[in-house]
């Protein structure tokens, strides 16, 4: 199991630079519900390339800030999106926005990111 | 030195800008490929771009391919971000001209040494001084043909102010101005950096001659009206 939020490989991105992972951390909460939005309405049109693209893109933001859950979900619909096979990406799409909403809470919460 | 980075995911962008503002680069943002090119078609104020490769609406390598195909952009340097592993893409990458890459997630610390090497790659631009509109944008033209990367300022002071803001190959003045002319240039020029080439430029016939020039300390003369193939003769050794 992954973590939802791995400081240490978060911490070792930034190399040791907290000021600039809570401000990281913060702009992804902020657009988490945007990027998610662009992967749902890929989804529903049905469009794999797009999702794809979109899949692509909140992985990237997701390895920046040490998502590593989420992260790996946004893999397999990166996958689905550039094998043109959405049969189950519904399905890994709730997983993942969980998987947001957790990573959101956790670093809220996170004592090591509020300690700094 | 002004970077471009090209990212769709906010997150990259955010921390490779903080990145790099922090190492002294003035940076700009654009989410596409697309918004690249216009942001550099139209404000040309581009020395490095940094890029990711997927990105929606243009990908990093259409937007190379279209930089490499343009001889007034192909000079810009470009270090492109490919996903850890992904050998067919830094392949690509390499193939297409691009000075570096990167793998995501950033790495700070390879993010500017990767930045720093391409900054050192970077020819120089040639200063082009010239109070006449007319001949500026001649001369301009003329070396902006041949691949070379020029700035053009329309005053000796102008010109100091490029000199200190960008990687300078050479610089090219007229001597007869209003203000500072360019033999104070020169001298201004050679004082702050002794080893920046400069020429200076005289209407047929003028009071100066080849011989008063060369002994002021400029590095080469030339004779308005210049001709095409002479000057890019001159210019060209200039440019590393």
């Amino acid at each position: 199991m992954k973590l939802t939020f791995d400081y240490d490989k978060a911490l070792t991105i930034v190399d040791g630079d907290v000021d600039l992972l809570k401000e990281l951390i913060d702009l992804f909460n902020e657009q988490s519900k945007e990027l998610l939005k662009n992967i749902e309405q890929a989804i529903e049109a049905g469009d794999a390339e797009r999702l794809r693209n979109a899949a692509h893109t909140i992985r990237g933001a997701l390895g920046n800030v040490g998502g590593v859950a989420a992260h790996e979900i946004g893999s397999e619909l990166e996958q689905m999106g550039d094998q043109g096979d959405l049969k189950n990406a519904h399905e890994v799409f709730t997983r993942l926005r969980t998987e947001v909403s957790a990573f959101v809470n956790e670093t809220a919460t996170s004592e090591r990111l509020m300690m700094k | 030195m002004r970077v471009l980075i090209v990212e769709d995911d906010p997150v990259s962008l955010k921390l490779a800008s903080s990145v790099l503002k922090k190492h002294g680069y003035e940076v700009t943002g654009a989410d596409s490929g697309k918004q690249a090119i216009s942001h550099i078609e139209e404000e040309g104020d581009v020395d490095i771009i940094v890029s990711d490769i997927m990105m929606p609406v243009m990908d990093g390598f259409t937007m190379m391919t279209y930089l490499k195909a343009d001889s007034r952009l192909s000079r810009i340097p470009v270090v492109l971000c490919t996903a850890l592993n992904d050998a067919d893409s830094v392949k690509k990458a390499l193939d297409l001209g691009a000075v570096g890459y990167l793998t995501k997630p950033i790495n700070p610390k390879a993010l500017v040494e990767k930045v720093r090497a391409a900054e050192k790659g970077i020819p120089g631009a040639v200063v082009i001084v010239d109070d006449e509109d007319l001949l500026r944008k001649l001369l301009m033209k003329t070396l902006t043909r041949e691949g070379i990367h020029t700035l053009a300022a329309g005053s000796g002071e102008k010109a100091l102010e490029l000199i200190e803001n960008n990687k300078i190959a050479l610089v090219i003045s007229d001597i007869k101005m209003p203000m500072m002319n360019g033999l104070e240039l020169l001298v201004e020029i050679k004082e702050n950096d002794s080893s920046i080439p400069v020429f200076l430029m005289t209407g047929h016939g003028g009071e100066f001659s080849k011989q008063n020039v060369l002994a002021a300390g400029a590095d080469g003369y030339i004779t308005k009206p210049f001709r095409n193939t002479e000057i890019i003769r001159q210019v060209k050794p200039y440019i590393k």
